[in-house]
């Protein structure tokens, strides 16, 4: 079977407060980036998987992420993104 | 004794200070710092700026470190200690990255150190392979260096057990000539005897009484 | 839009009766929020009446955001618990760590310097993988947001039991000092101005404490916005606070918590008798379409009510603009009696302050207790029974929790949590004055009988500060219970309350402050395991002279009190029987006081170099964990605990008042002559051996353990339930 590698972000929901990106905006506008609208900051893992095609492989990983309790839906958005695909043992990240 | 917004041992490391080195020390707000009105600068531990991003980083970014900078060309002792120490290696005073210990989590135990080749202004009472204890209490301690041998002109302390995963068992480096040095644990909390639990000692009180005798003597 | 409990019809015929009118909105929603049981007590505040609450050293009741005593003639001690049960079960980790948020801003509206955590968790199985992800994140969240705020977590305790699963419970304790003449008195006049400092006020806020008065849907989803603690801001409002503190600006201080502004204005004013007038347009939102009534009743984190001297508004937002924190100046206080909430300069609510914060009192009945299933005789082989006692998580090394918690900041922290049995926290002021606290909560004793359970917590928490030598002065408890509207589960309630008030009586001892939860029940509507942690400070004259609990090598070991057999209730039983049987032990308040005088004695005169108190495992755990500790080598001989009893009654039974003693060998008469005159038994119980093993005599046979192998019982759990292979 096909290997996908797949990029899974966690952050905190919108309504929910972010207090590390908070911080880093404002730090960062102090510093001369002013141009910086917003900052969420989050988990990511980078997880190749076994799969039939991608969208399975995308769906593996909805799954896993919410029945490890690596994401939890009460506070976090999960995203999940397809990085490369297809080559067993040596995907690229890029 | 430099106050991030976050910094949470500036009372006790100004206290020990006071009470074993004897000397005078005063709390200064980091836009404040202007380094030739002190003898030596300490950075005390916490969690400047709530840690964000990664230990260190923020404060890494303020003019403060400019100031420190500049009191190290001019001889000015500096010492990081904990969330100093993660400072100074932020801004590249110090060598090296100090990552997430390696079993995630944070750590807050007391243990052995030796320290090794002891030179400069905060270990110049102490002699060489000297065992000392303290204890350390941090999340991204884990001690990382390209150039094991750079590091190794200066004076360094190392673990006796590893508790994070520092390479060669790394706890605090320094500058080659011991003039700045960082450190992860915190002798401000192994200052007094009845600080130490049964089986460990006051450790933290060669750092302060060093300073003493640097500042009175040279060294 | 916002859902909070409605009241009840008759709740709302009262208010149209009082007011004489249909009420706002408005006026409901803060009627919702200042009637929930989390700010009314309404339920049982008849029965916390019955708890000693005066003593000559008491400088604050309860009833302020937090309770003091008077810990030496300079020194004021405060002191606060509190429960995050319900939204811990939902997010373990904000849900714990915004519990450590709120204690924290009770300790400092006294006006005191936060300087002690303390942590009760009762936590599920940790071979369920939901209950372990809960532990795990409950247990970060404290350390994630405690160690960032610089204030020490070194105490506390933790229970494991199935019925924890799906919803565990979170108490927290925060301990503060100040200066006796420096408490803030929390009087405020008419014509003071109402300074709203910290977080912005936004959606996320949503839903607290009429959350926290009804069970658990069972459906988390549902619930919109969850809070997000943060930590750094919460540490540049205590950095603000101290200096404001310091430099006298402030008459009053008041956390958010639940029931969010409203609440704080409210209790504030009814305090003082008198009114005020707010502007909630003036606050500092998050999002800008919020609500008169999102904003009335939002519980946005790290937020508090300050209300500064007449002259000092200008020095107060300096302070605050100096360490970056946000405020909105927004109202005053009014001789008018009536609380006025206006929206861009109309009135939206006006109601009598008296009328909120007098819920008319609901009808609450109690059905008698059930009795505790019987025990019946126990017996097996006592070296296998220890090793499995060991084993048990409950009584296993929680290093993986404690060394998690940055509980040496602030540099007066004695020792480390585990060497000693209660948190010794050092003034350091230039003497070597301290105080001593522990947090203790049985949930088998309390599910079997609340009332002896919350006398047994009480006496066990007491015991613990008296162990390390310390003068034990007051009480803070914390109410774990289930429905109160029905009658079988609020007989427990009104127990554990009882048994409280008894114990607190018996020692002496006030009570505090306090915190009522209730509506711990699943979704079927079965009430979880009911417990009442307790949490007990004592004087500590000098620091350096406090008992370790590991052995030091001084002498032999002697047991204080009278061991009868009574494995009611125990550890033993549940782990042989697989569930909690029987009655627990008799509680006996004047032994444990004298057991404490004779602690202190010790301590004082230095007449013993170790001590540990039993509790539960009875004497075998106790003494088997002083030998691991200090890796040193005892013989122990089962027939002077108890000759009435079988060796494995004697080894076992959970008979309270009793405390280990490591007595300096030429001090031996001296210590008996002390404990006679007390009217404390005392016996030798143990001598020291040369080797590294723990030796039990049992009908005149020899049983030996090595420590290693007490070392790996004892560590068993954390090793191989907190981190699971592969996990």
């Amino acid at each position: 079977m096909p290997v996908y590698r797949v990029l899974m972000v966690v952050t905190n929901k919108e309504a929910a407060r972010d207090p590390e990106g908070e911080t880093l905006a404002h730090e960062l506008r102090k510093q001369g980036y002013s141009y910086i609208v917003s900052l969420r900051a989050g988990k990511s893992y980078i997880v190749d998987i076994e799969a039939a095609s991608a969208e399975k492989a995308i769906l593996l990983v909805k799954e896993l992420a919410s029945r490890s309790r690596l994401y939890n839906p009460v506070v976090h958005d999960l995203r999940v993104l397809l990085l490369a695909e297809n080559s067993r043992g040596k995907v690229s990240g890029d | 004794m430099v106050k991030y917004p976050g910094t949470n041992c500036e009372e006790e490391t100004a206290f020990a200070v006071k009470q074993v080195a004897g000397l005078e020390s005063s709390i200064v707000w980091h836009t404040e710092l202007h380094w030739r009105l002190w003898d030596a600068i300490i950075i005390p531990g916490g969690f400047s700026y709530g840690d964000y991003g990664r230990a260190g980083l923020i404060a890494s970014w303020t003019k403060s470190i400019d100031e420190i900078r500049e009191a190290i060309d001019n001889g000015t002792p500096v010492l990081g200690i904990c969330n100093g120490f993660q400072v100074l290696v932020e801004a590249g005073i110090l060598p090296g990255a100090l990552l997430a210990n390696s079993n995630g989590s944070f750590i807050a135990r007391w243990l052995w150190l030796r320290i090794r080749r002891p030179r400069g202004p905060w270990l110049s009472v102490a002699t060489e392979s000297q065992l000392v204890s303290m204890p350390i209490a941090h999340a991204e301690g884990r001690y990382y260096v390209n150039n094991l041998d750079e590091v190794r002109q200066g004076p360094w302390i190392e673990y006796l057990e590893n508790p994070n995963g520092s390479i060669a068992n790394l706890a605090g480096v320094s500058s080659h000539d011991g003039l700045v040095l960082g450190l992860m644990p915190h002798p401000e909390r192994a200052a007094f005897p009845w600080q130490a639990p049964p089986g460990y000692t006051a450790g933290g009180r060669l750092i302060f009484e060093s300073i003493s005798q640097s500042l009175r003597n040279g060294w | 839009m916002i859902r909070t409990m409605p009241l009840a019809p008759e709740e709302i015929e009262y208010v149209r009766k009082a007011l004489g009118r249909e009420p706002s909105r408005e006026e409901l929603a803060i009627l919702e929020a200042e009637w929930s049981e989390h700010c009314s007590y309404k339920s049982t505040k008849k029965l916390l009446r019955t708890l000693p609450t005066k003593a000559p050293w008491v400088l604050v009741e309860p009833g302020r955001d937090a309770g003091a005593i008077r810990l030496f003639d300079d020194v004021a001690l405060v002191a606060r618990i509190e429960s995050h049960n319900h939204p811990s079960a939902i997010d373990p980790y904000n849900g714990a760590a915004t519990g450590i948020g709120g204690i924290i801003r009770d300790v400092l509206s006294l006006g005191a310097k936060p300087v002690l955590l303390l942590d009760s968790l009762y936590l599920g199985c940790l071979d369920d993988d939901y209950a372990r992800w809960l532990a795990k994140g409950i247990v970060k969240g404290i350390s994630d947001y405690g160690n960032r705020v610089g204030v020490p977590t070194a105490a506390g305790q933790t229970w494991f039991a199935k019925t924890y699963n799906k919803q565990p419970l979170v108490n927290v304790a925060c301990i503060g000092l100040v200066h006796p003449g420096k408490i803030l008195e929390g009087r405020v006049e008419p014509g003071d101005i109402i300074v709203l400092a910290g977080n912005t006020t936004g959606r996320d806020g949503l839903l607290g404490s009429s959350f926290a008065s009804k069970p658990l849907s069972g459906n988390e989803e549902d619930l919109a916005a969850i809070q997000v603690g943060n930590p750094f801001l919460e540490k540049l409002l205590i950095d603000a606070l101290q200096e404001a503190f310091k430099k006298h600006v402030l008459r009053h201080v008041k956390d958010l918590g639940g029931g969010g502004l409203a609440t704080a204005i409210i209790e504030t004013a009814a305090q003082n008798n008198v009114g005020f007038r707010v502007h909630l347009d003036r606050v500092h939102l998050r999002e800008h379409d919020l609500s008169a009534v999102e904003i009335i009743v939002s519980e946005s984190q790290e937020r508090m009510l300050l209300v500064p001297y007449r002259d000092k508004l200008g020095e107060l937002l300096e302070i605050l603009d100096r360490y970056g924190v946000e405020y909105s100046v927004i109202g005053y206080f009014t001789r008018s009696k009536r609380a006025v909430f206006l929206y861009r300069g109309i009135p939206v609510a006006d109601l009598p302050v008296e009328l909120a914060v007098n819920p008319p009192t609901p009808r609450r009945e109690i059905n008698p207790l059930p009795p505790p299933p019987p025990l019946p005789k126990l017996e097996a082989d006592i070296v296998d029974t220890l090793i499995r006692v060991l084993r048990s998580p409950r009584v296993g090394s929680k290093a993986w929790i404690y060394e998690s918690y940055d509980w040496g900041v602030g540099g007066r922290t004695i020792g480390v949590p585990g060497a000693y049995d209660a948190a010794v926290i050092w003034l350091r002021d230039g003497t070597l004055r301290g105080f001593a606290a522990a947090l203790h909560g049985n949930p088998r004793y309390t599910r079997l009988d609340p009332f002896r359970g919350a006398a047994l917590s009480l006496a066990e928490a007491y015991r613990k500060v008296a162990s390390v030598g310390a003068e034990p002065l007051a009480v803070l408890d914390n109410v774990n219970s289930g429905n109160p509207e029905k009658p079988w589960q609020h007989a427990y309630t009104a127990a554990m309350i009882e048994g409280l008030a008894w114990m607190a009586r018996g020692l002496g001892l006030p009570v505090i402050g306090g915190n009522v939860s209730l509506y711990n029940e699943d979704s079927e509507g079965n009430m979880i395991d009911p417990v009442t942690s307790v949490l007990v400070v004592g004087r500590v004259s000098d620091v350096s002279k406090v008992f370790p609990n590991s052995l030091q090598g001084c002498g032999p070991v002697l047991l204080a009190g009278i061991t009868e057999p009574e494995l009611g209730g125990s550890e033993v039983a549940e782990i042989i029987l697989g569930k909690p049987v029987g009655r627990p032990p008799k509680p006996r308040p004047s032994m444990e006081k004298r057991v404490a005088q004779l602690a202190k004695l010790l301590a004082q005169e230095q007449l013993a170099c170790s001590a540990h108190s039993v509790g539960i495992g009875g004497v075998l755990v106790a003494l088997a964990k002083m030998t691991i500790r200090g890796r040193r080598g005892l013989e122990v001989s089962l027939k002077t605990v108890c000759e009435k009893c079988t060796a494995f009654e004697a080894a076992f039974s959970e008979t309270p008042a009793r405390i280990l003693f490591e007595v300096k060998e030429d001090k031996l008469d001296l210590v008996y002559e002390y404990a006679a005159k007390l009217g404390v038994p005392v016996k030798i119980v143990a001598m020291p051996i040369k080797q590294e093993k723990l030796v039990i005599k049992i009908n005149n046979y020899m049983h030996q353990i090595s420590i290693d192998t007490l070392v790996e019982a004892y560590t068993w759990a954390e090793k191989n339930l907190v981190r699971p292979k592969g996990d």
